[in-house]
C-alpha cells in the first residue's frame, strides 16, 4: 500500500537511500543539504548503519568511496561547492567504477554564491563533474514523491552500472515540507538492484575485464577477492597500465556503458525518463524540470484557461538526456518550445543540441528566485 | 614600528568600535563580534584580513554594508589562512622590489575562521601556512559546532554536545569524541605565539592579541566563543558562560611561546566544578540523567589532567 508521509525532500532523499539498501553515508555541513546528512545520522544507527560526518568534502566522498568498495551501499549529499571540491573523488568512482550516490541539493553559484537560494546551475557540473573522459547519469527530482523514487533508483542504477549517480534536488524541492506519497516498502524492496559479483575461484577473477560497453565486476572486499583499485588506467586486473589500446578500451568502455547502452535501449531502466503533461494535444511545449516544473504544470492549466493549448515535457533522466523524445518534440512543436530553468541556459544547450535548432523561446534566471507561472504564461502569451 | 592601541579601562574596551562596527546580523549575544572588535583594535597598523566562510563572514558583510573598517577578504571556507599568506607573500615581494607606494605603512595580516573552518576543513591550509612561515596571525572563534550550517558537530565539538550530526538521544550521550587540541599541534608548528583567549579575560586577550600582532612569523589564537544559539544559554550570559569556561578550567588561559615554553596566564582563584559549566548549557543537559553520570566524572578528570598537564609543562621551562 502506498505510503503518505508528510516530509521535506532532504529528508525523503536520506530515507529513500536506507530503504534503497544503503548502510553507509560520508560527508560534510553545507547549506541546503545538511538535512539530508542529520537525517541520515539520525536514522542509519538504527538500522546498524553508519553515518559519518567527515572533516570536509573530500574526506565525505573518500569514506563513502571507500564503504562501496566493502560492497555496502554508500552515499554522500552536499551542494555546488561540495561537488566541486568532491570532483578529483568523483573522477576516480567513474574511473574505478565504484557505485555511489550523490546528492546535490543545488544553490545559486559559482564559489560561495547564494547559499540559501534556489537554482539549477549544477546541470552542467552534473554532467562533466571532473576532468577526464567519461559519461555521468543524473536524476532530477521534480517533486517530494520524487525526492524518495529518484533516489532510490539513483542507487538502482549505480549498482546496475557501477558508477557514480547524481540525483539534484534544488533549495526548493530539499526545503519544501509537504505531503509526499511512497510507493510500498515491499515494492521499493522488490525493485531493488544489487551488483553482480563473481562467484568463480579467485585466481580467475579478472575485475575489470568486461566486454565493450559493460561495467566492470568488483566484489566486496574481505571477501577472498583481491584485486587492485587505482585512479590510475588500469588493465584486467586493475593494476596501471599505459597500453594505448587498453586505456582506450577503458575509456570506450566507460563512456559506451552508459551513453551508448542508453542510445541503444532508450534509457538506462524501465523508469521513466521524464513525464509528459497535457502534452497530447498541445500547440505550445514548455520545458521545465525541478523545483521549476512545479510552477510549469500550473503555468500549463494558466494558459489552458486563457485558450491557449499548453503542455509540459519535464525530463527526469537528465544525463544521459532523453534525446530520442526531445528530438521528437523538437519535430512536433517547431518553434513553439518553451525551454525555462534556474540557470543560464544549461540543458537549453542540450535541446539545441539534439533538434539542431535554436529557434525555440527561452526563460532564465539566475538569480536565487524561482521562476513564477505568471512569468511563464506571459512569456509563452508572447510567443503565440 | 609598532603602535599599539592601549585598553586603558574596561570602558574604552566596550566602547572603542573603529575598525570593526557593533552593527551585523551575528545573534544577540554572539561572542564573535567582541572577540573581532579587539583583534583590530589592539592595533593602529594598517590590517589585511580574512575571513573564512562562517557566521563572522556571512553575518558582518551583508551588501550593501560591511562591519569592516580594513582591507578584508571572504574566500572559500577551507582557505582563509591561503588567503591571507598569498598576500603576505605578494606584500613581502614587492617590497624586496621597493615597490610599496607608501613603505611607511606596515601592514598586520590577519585570517579569521570558525572552528569548523580551523580545525576541520582548512586544516591543512593552516598547517601549511604555518609551515612556510608567513608573517601572519590566524585566529579561531572556536564556538566547538557549525553553527553557520545548523549546529553539526565539529572536530572541536567537546564530548557529550548535543548536536545535529551527534544528536543526544535514547542510545546516544552525543559527541563521542574529545576535543582535538588544536594549541598543541599549532605549538608542534614550531609557531613563535600561540596562545587561547576567551573575551570575558579582556586584559589578558587583549595582550595576547597584540603579542600574537607584533611577533613575526605565524602566530595563533585560539579564542572560546560562547554561541547562545547552538550552546542554548540566554544571549545575555555569553560572558558569564565564557567566565564558566574559564573558571572550571574547561577552556584553560595559556601560551606556548616558540613551540614549547608555556605559561599560564590565569589561574582562577575558586575553580568551579566542570559540572556547573555544563548545566549552563542546554547542548549538555541530557548528561544531568543519572545514567549519564560516568560521562560527566570523565569529563572533571579529564580537565583535572589537562591542568595538571599544562602546569607541569610550564614549571619544566622546557
Amino acid at each position: 500500500m502506498a505510503r503518505e508521509v508528510v516530509s521535506t525532500g532532504n529528508e525523503l532523499a536520506a530515507k529513500a537511500a536506507i530503504e534503497a539498501g544503503a548502510r553507509f553515508f560520508g560527508g560534510y555541513p553545507i547549506t541546503p543539504s545538511s538535512e539530508v546528512m542529520h537525517e541520515a545520522s539520525d536514522l542509519l544507527p538504527e538500522v546498524g548503519g553508519v553515518a559519518i560526518q567527515m572533516e570536509d568534502e573530500i574526506g565525505g566522498i573518500s569514506a563513502a568511496l571507500g564503504a562501496s568498495m566493502s560492497g555496502v551501499k554508500s552515499f554522500t549529499a552536499t551542494s555546488g561547492p561540495g561537488i566541486s571540491l568532491k570532483a578529483e573523488q568523483i573522477g576516480l568512482g567513474f574511473i574505478a567504477e565504484i557505485p555511489l550516490v550523490i546528492v546535490n541539493v543545488m544553490r545559486g553559484g559559482p564559489s560561495t554564491g547564494l547559499p540559501t537560494r534556489v537554482s539549477q546551475a549544477d546541470i552542467g557540473q552534473a554532467q562533466y563533474p571532473t576532468h577526464g573522459d567519461y559519461a555521468s547519469i543524473t536524476l532530477c527530482a521534480g517533486s517530494l514523491t520524487e525526492c524518495y523514487t529518484q533516489t532510490v533508483r539513483a542507487f538502482n542504477l549505480a549498482e546496475k552500472y557501477m558508477t557514480p549517480v547524481f540525483i539534484l534536488l534544488d533549495e526548493t524541492i530539499g526545503h519544501m515540507h509537504g505531503k509526499a506519497m511512497l510507493p510500498d516498502l515491499a515494492e521499493v524492496e522488490a525493485s531493488i538492484v544489487n551488483r553482480a559479483t563473481f562467484t568463480g575461484s579467485p585466481a580467475d577473477y579478472k575485475p575489470y575485464k568486461a566486454e565493450m560497453n559493460k561495467p566492470a565486476v568488483l566484489n566486496p572486499m574481505f571477501k577472498g577477492y583481491r584485486f587492485h583499485v587505482t585512479g590510475l588506467h588500469h588493465g584486467d586486473e586493475g593494476f596501471p597500465t599505459e597500453d594505448a589500446f587498453q586505456c582506450e578500451y577503458n575509456i570506450e568502455r566507460l563512456v559506451g556503458k552508459i551513453n551508448t547502452v542508453a542510445a541503444q535501449n532508450d534509457g538506462l531502466d524501465n523508469e521513466p525518463d521524464y513525464e509528459e503533461f497535457m502534452l497530447d494535444d498541445a500547440e505550445v511545449c514548455l520545458i521545465a524540470y525541478g523545483s521549476i516544473g512545479l510552477g510549469a504544470y500550473e503555468a500549463v492549466q494558466k494558459l489552458r484557461a486563457q485558450g491557449i493549448k499548453a503542455g509540459m515535457f519535464r525530463p527526469i533522466l537528465l544525463w544521459p538526456s532523453p534525446a530520442k523524445k526531445i528530438a521528437e518534440i523538437g519535430a512536433r512543436f517547431k518553434d513553439k518550445i518553451f525551454v525555462t530553468e534556474l540557470n543560464m541556459g544549461q540543458y537549453a544547450k542540450e535541446i539545441e543540441r539534439i533538434i539542431k535548432r535554436d529557434d525555440f523561446t527561452t526563460l532564465f534566471k539566475a538569480n536565487g528566485r524561482p521562476i513564477a507561472p505568471a512569468e511563464m504564461v506571459a512569456k509563452v502569451k508572447e510567443m503565440m | 614600528m609598532v603602535e599599539n592601541k592601549k585598553t586603558k579601562n574596561l570602558k574604552e574596551f566596550s566602547t572603542s568600535a573603529d575598525r570593526f562596527e557593533g552593527a551585523n546580523l551575528l545573534c544577540p549575544g554572539c561572542a564573535h563580534s567582541i572577540i573581532v572588535r579587539e583583534v583590530l583594535n589592539a592595533t593602529n597598523d594598517d590590517l589585511i584580513l580574512s575571513a573564512a566562510t562562517g557566521c563572522l563572514e556571512v553575518c558582518t558583510a551583508v551588501y550593501p554594508y560591511t562591519s569592516w573598517d580594513a582591507s578584508w577578504i571572504h574566500i572559500g571556507f577551507e582557505n582563509a589562512a591561503t588567503a591571507v599568506a598569498g598576500a603576505e607573500a605578494m606584500y613581502k615581494a614587492l617590497k624586496r622590489k621597493n615597490r610599496l607606494l607608501q613603505p611607511e605603512r606596515v601592514p598586520k595580516f590577519v585570517a579569521f575562521g570558525g572552528d569548523g573552518a580551523s580545525y576541520d576543513i582548512g586544516f591543512q591550509w593552516i598547517s601549511g601556512a604555518f609551515e612556510r612561515g608567513h608573517d601572519m596571525m590566524y585566529v579561531v572563534l572556536d564556538n566547538e559546532v557549525y553553527a553557520n550550517t545548523g549546529g553539526q558537530r565539529s572536530s572541536s565539538t567537546p564530548i557529550g554536545a548535543s548536536a545535529t550530526t551527534s544528536p543526544a538521544g535514547r542510545v546516544s550521550y552525543g559527541e563521542k569524541k574529545e576535543k582535538k587540541d588544536m594549541m598543541a599541534i599549532m605549538a608542534a608548528h614550531g609557531s613563535p605565539y600561540v596562545a587561547q583567549v576567551s573575551p570575558s579575560k579582556w586584559k589578558d586577550m587583549v595582550k595576547k592579541i597584540q603579542r600574537g600582532l607584533n611577533t613575526e612569523g605565524p602566530t595563533f589564537i585560539n579564542a572560546v566563543s560562547a554561541c547562545t544559539t547552538e550552546w542554548k544559554f540566554a544571549p545575555e550570559d555569553t560572558i558569564a558562560i565564557a567566565d564558566l569556561a574559564v573558571d572550571s578550567l574547561v577552556f584553560p588561559l595559556y601560551e606556548i611561546i616558540d613551540g614549547h615554553e608555556l605559561n599560564i596566564t590565569y589561574r582562577p582563584k575558586n575553580v568551579i566544578p566542570v559540572k556547573e559549566y555544563l548545566a549552563a548549557q542546554g547542548r549538555f543537559k541530557h548528561l544531568f540523567k543519572p545514567e549519564f553520570k560516568h560521562i560527566l566524572d570523565e569529563w572533571q578528570v579529564r580537565v583535572d589532567k589537562k591542568w595538571e598537564q599544562l602546569q607541569r609543562r610550564e614549571e619544566a621551562r622546557i
